[in-house]
């Protein structure tokens, strides 16, 4: 019989999970459940942001339509109104070209002319109904007369094309101007006579606008277009960028601790940097060499050979003379035995006094 | 004269279709009144030349009862008094302005709160500007709807290939999830500009019960969400 065999049956299923698994299991999805809520009212944040701006829009557009505010209302007990000028720019702020657009075609509408600031009927009311339209954004015929069409093209150029709503808080808004004009036009014959000679001798707002806007839209040769100014750039003479730590005696333009002159206008230089090199053999044989190789008068042929020459060294260890041009000795540099080879910088320093002094006697 | 008497019969297929609508929407509306003939339509909306008047033709019907019971919604857990009903009367207008702008819209919308009506329906015979139709959200909880005239020239609920739409009252659509199981977000949608759903006035959150012919199953029931 098999009854001594009783082993405790394991179960396929899941264990239960403990308390704790259970508590941390709370905790993450509680962490989980509250990332997602910010989540989802930042969302919901930025489209009631985005509803107010838009219905802020409508506001604005349903004020423009009664525009301009009439003047006779005004009592004198009460504050100073703003000028329109300054209502019509604060309420235009949140706009988008399309949406001036729509203010236009609502005005026309209405029976206004197109501009905010005239309270003239545009000329589709009298204008024939066969006239052919044009296709685009402004309409000539919703507007009294050309002046106007100019000031709403004028303050449509200035528009950001970017929606309210998705404009950066930080940068500070575009100021919006009107095409300075110092009345307004009462009289719906007078503006429209001095928009013909203004178009006529070119001095018109177009041509405001496009020197504002640093191009000239009304030519469209090639000749006007393009100018053929040059304008060169004025050579700057090289500086070599020191290095920000005043500490540090070797700058960042510095190879191997050695400084390239190379500064405009000073013939010497070539050879100076050329003994520079040479000066670097020189100082190799810290490690017991006792020849120098002469860098500069079996390496190039630049000339150098004509102005110094490197004799081998005696058994005093690492060293060169100079000769200029005529066979004076300029200088003696000897260095001692293994242990004179002393920092890099006062070698260098040393290097930069002898060529200052080898220079003044090439100029003697 | 051949002009204003085409105009008229379009007019008058116009008439016809917008009360055809309020009835099938469940408003009172008689069926004389809803299959109206041209020579009646002439009588009653021309003026002595024979023009038709559009604002003649304006009308104003009242819910009936099956309605109002339609659009009551289910009283919430906690609520003692009867929910209100979120349905009353429905005016109709019709607009023959070249263009309709923001004015004409908001002169409709005081209108409307003036006569304390529910519902509005504008019927324009030029499109309206797209700021115009942003009133229409800026002034609820009237409801406005805008039609244009060459929509309503056709009833197309009546055509063989548009289904019958029903709409469920509230106590249907809880019965219809808790029977399938469902969450209201699971079933079939179908969009608040859908032409059924214009013609229907639905509103978002509304089920809609679509009963096509089937050829094996004889008839068959669908539901969608209005979103």
């Amino acid at each position: 019989m098999a009854t001594s065999t009783q082993v405790p049956i394991k179960s396929i299923l899941k264990s239960a999970t403990t308390s704790l698994d259970n508590q941390q299991n709370d905790k993450t999805r509680a962490q989980k459940d509250r990332e997602n809520l910010t989540i989802a009212l930042k969302h919901a944040h930025l489209i009631q942001h985005q509803k107010n701006l838009q219905a802020l829009i409508l506001s604005a557009i349903e004020t423009l339509l009664d525009f301009p505010p009439l003047n006779s209302t005004t009592t004198p007990t009460s504050p100073p109104p703003t000028p329109p000028q300054t209502q019509l720019l604060n309420l235009l702020s949140p706009f988008q070209p399309s949406d001036l657009d729509d203010l236009v075609t609502e005005r026309r509408i209405d029976g206004k002319c197109g501009y905010a600031l005239c309270p003239n009927p545009p000329r589709s009311s009298t204008a024939p109904s066969w006239k052919l339209k044009p296709n685009t954004a402004i309409n000539p015929s919703d507007y009294c007369s050309k002046p106007c069409q100019f000031r709403t093209q004028h303050i449509r150029d200035q528009l950001s094309p970017i929606p309210a709503w998705e404009r950066d808080p930080s940068q500070p808004p575009i100021r919006i101007r009107l095409l300075d004009e110092p009345e307004e036009p009462t009289n719906p014959t007078k503006p429209v006579a001095t928009a013909t000679e203004a178009h006529h001798d070119g001095s018109g707002p177009h041509k405001i606008l496009a020197a504002e806007r640093a191009d000239n839209p009304t030519s469209t040769r090639p000749a006007r277009v393009l100018s053929p100014f040059i304008v060169e750039k004025a050579p700057k003479p090289f500086v070599p960028k020191v290095s920000s730590l005043g500490s540090a005696k070797v700058s960042s333009t510095a190879i191997e601790g050695y400084e390239p002159r190379r500064r405009l206008g000073e013939e010497r230089s070539s050879v100076g940097s050329g003994r520079g090199g040479v000066g670097r053999g020189k100082r190799k044989p810290k490690d017991g060499f006792g020849k120098v190789e002469g860098a500069g008068r079996d390496g190039d042929a630049d000339g150098l050979d004509d102005l110094k020459r490197f004799d081998d060294v005696d058994d005093r260890g690492v060293g060169a003379i100079m000769y200029g041009m005529d066979g004076e000795v300029v200088k003696e540099v000897w260095h001692g035995e293994a242990g004179s080879s002393g920092d890099a910088d006062e070698e260098q320093e040393e290097e930069k006094g002898e060529g200052q002094k080898e220079k003044k006697v090439n100029d003697g | 004269m051949g002009d204003d008497q085409r105009e008229l019969s379009r007019l008058w297929r116009i008439l016809r279709t917008t009360k055809q609508m309020c009835a099938d929407r469940g408003y009172e509306l008689t069926d004389e009144e809803c299959n109206i003939s041209l020579a009646d339509f002439r009588a009653q909306y021309a003026d002595e030349s024979g023009a038709p008047q559009r604002a003649k033709m304006a009308f104003t019907a009242r819910p009936s009862d099956d309605m109002v019971k339609r659009y009551t919604p289910l009283p919430r857990p906690g609520q003692q008094d009867e929910p209100m009903p979120l349905i009353g009367t429905i005016h109709v207008e019709f607009a023959n302005d070249p263009s309709i702008g923001i004015k004409h819209l908001k002169a409709f919308a005081q209108l409307l709160n003036e006569k304390n009506y529910y519902t509005g329906v504008f019927v324009t015979a030029a499109a309206p500007t797209s700021s115009a139709l942003k009133i229409v959200p800026s002034v609820l909880p009237t409801q406005i709807e805008v039609f244009r005239e060459e929509d309503l020239l056709v009833n197309i609920s009546r055509h063989e290939l548009v289904p019958k739409h029903t709409l469920l009252s509230s106590e249907d659509k809880k019965r219809l999830l808790e029977r399938y199981r469902l969450k209201e977000t699971q079933l079939p949608r179908i969009r608040m500009d859908d032409p059924m759903a214009k013609y229907l006035g639905l509103r978002r959150g509304q089920v809609v019960k679509i009963i096509r012919k089937s050829e094996t199953a004889g008839r068959y029931a669908s539901y969608r969400w209005v979103i």
